[in-house]
């Protein structure tokens, strides 16, 4: 035959898990297009009963232990085997290279990373606002694991009234992202659900790779509800986990971030009361201040106004001291003036009286008769006594008697003459 | 009898003492006006101490209860 040593082969696995409780285990490689996924080649392959244990051994020992199962890339050290009666020709394997696998899903895992990074699908759901205290939780795990008895009983630990509502989902196997994608589908639409968990024990990377799925990343990041993840191990985070809102490592822990959650939104509501009560203290302590100096302004204010009022009447007493003696002063003051214009004004009078007579007195000595004749007039009156003024009084033959100062002549009018005064006669 | 108000013996004292100052009363009032003045006088200036009195009190019981 053409192939007297062995050879190295690789191809995905197919067919294999129908073998489950079989002792040789037929299964098939096959090459696809890594495109449209189409089978370019396929050869069938044995793994014999008696070599089946060595397989297992090496790929336990193997660093990220993972079992072999349909859909993962495999390196198999075979020998070529020609069965003529059915001719066929059949690989049995020999060894494995578990390295090549891992390689080979560490290798796929960063291209979905680096796919899902790129366009954004890995901080879609990070975006979400965490809800203040996420007590619904919606819970994607298979139920009464491990992974769901840790993740509860730390929740009841809290004493925190946590509402769980558990979807009993795959975790592993191919059927699991569908599953997971149905779970958080059927979560979503509960209403007042605060978050979703999804969580399992860890396993192999073989075992969580089916969480390495851009299905479930993308119903994560298309959810409404922020989900956190608890699926990963130590050294391997799943791209689930990458996608979360939050992940922690496994369900017990991230059970602590929930209750640290609530724990963290009591410690603020008691800060925020102390605050609260702080900050009336505070302003109560200022207002009362500001009375006080209010209080203290009021007795100032009424105290300059009525001392005011004190000088005012101050004022006024200084008055009533002075303003009656100055009123009985003048009063005084006025009676002597009085008395003094009295005597002034008699004095006054009594000498324009004295100037008065002394005038009267000249002017009747001026007028008296008596000085006239002594200064040679004399009277004539007719026998009647009436004063001679005109000729026309007398005839020739009248008696006239004549008054001069020192006597009295009697005569006779012999001639009279009518016109002015004759000088010459 | 009510007792009078102090703006009220305000303007009563005023009143004399302009009537003094302007010399328009008697000298037979003249004793009887200042006296009531005085009195006046005395009125208001219990009123003012009675006044700063009871401020002080009240203010002072303020801030003692705060």
């Amino acid at each position: 035959m053409g192939f007297p040593s062995g050879i190295w082969i690789c191809g995905e696995i197919q067919g294999y898990n129908r073998n489950r409780d079989k002792s040789h285990i037929f299964f098939e490689l096959c090459e696809k297009d890594p495109l449209t996924k189409d089978i370019l080649a396929r050869i069938g392959l044995v793994i014999f009963s008696g070599r089946k244990m060595f397989i297992e051994q090496i790929l336990k020992s193997a660093e990220n232990a993972f079992s072999l199962k349909d859909d993962i890339e495999v390196k198999f050290y075979c020998k070529v085997d020609f069965y003529p009666p059915h001719g066929v020709v059949r690989l049995i394997v020999e060894n494995i290279d578990p390295v090549y696998t891992l390689g080979k899903i560490a290798q796929e895992k960063q291209r979905l990373i680096t796919l899902l990074r790129e366009n954004g699908t890995l901080d879609k759901n990070k975006k979400l606002e965490l809800p203040v205290v996420p007590l619904n939780i919606g819970l994607i795990t298979s139920h009464d694991s491990a992974a769901y008895n840790d993740f509860i009983s730390e929740l009841q630990l809290s004493g925190y009234g946590f509402k769980v509502f558990c979807r009993n989902t795959l975790m592993q196997g191919k059927a699991t992202p569908a599953d997971v994608c149905k779970a958080i589908a059927e979560l979503s639409r509960i209403e007042n659900l605060d978050a979703i968990v999804i969580t399992r024990g860890g396993g192999s990377i073989a075992d969580l790779s089916c969480f390495d799925s851009q299905q479930i990343v993308e119903k994560i990041a298309a959810c409404r509800l922020p989900v956190f993840s608890g699926i990963g191990h130590e050294i391997n985070i799943t791209i689930t986990d990458l996608a979360a809102h939050t992940y922690q490592k496994t369900p017990t822990a991230i059970a602590q971030f929930l209750t640290g959650l609530i724990k963290t939104f009591l410690t603020s509501l008691e800060e925020r009361v102390t605050a609260i009560v702080n900050g009336a203290k505070e302003k109560l302590k200022l207002e009362n201040t500001r009375l006080k100096t209010y209080a203290h302004d009021v007795q100032n204010c009424t105290g300059d106004y009525l001392q005011q009022h004190h000088l005012d009447l101050a004022q006024r007493q200084q008055f009533l001291k002075e303003g009656p003696q100055r009123l009985l002063s003048n009063a005084l003051r006025r009676i002597k003036t009085g008395k003094e214009t009295l005597l002034k004004d008699v004095a006054n009078r009594f000498k324009a009286e004295d100037v008065r007579l002394k005038n009267f007195f000249r002017l009747t000595e001026l007028a008296s008769p008596l000085k006239t004749l002594k200064r040679g007039f004399s009277i004539t009156r007719l026998t009647d006594g009436s004063l001679l003024r005109s000729v026309k009084q007398v005839k020739t033959g009248s008696a006239l008697v004549t008054d001069l100062s020192d006597g009295r002549v009697e005569g006779t009018v012999n001639k009279i003459f009518k016109g002015g005064r004759n000088d010459g006669d | 009898m009510t007792e009078i108000k102090y703006s009220k013996a305000i303007k009563k004292l005023d009143e004399i003492i302009s009537r003094i100052e302007g010399e328009e009363i008697d000298v037979d009032e003249l004793a009887d006006n200042v006296k009531e003045a005085v009195d006046l006088l005395k009125v208001c200036k219990n009123k003012i101490e009675k006044a700063q009195l009871d401020v002080k009190k009240v203010v002072d019981g303020f801030t003692a209860e705060n």
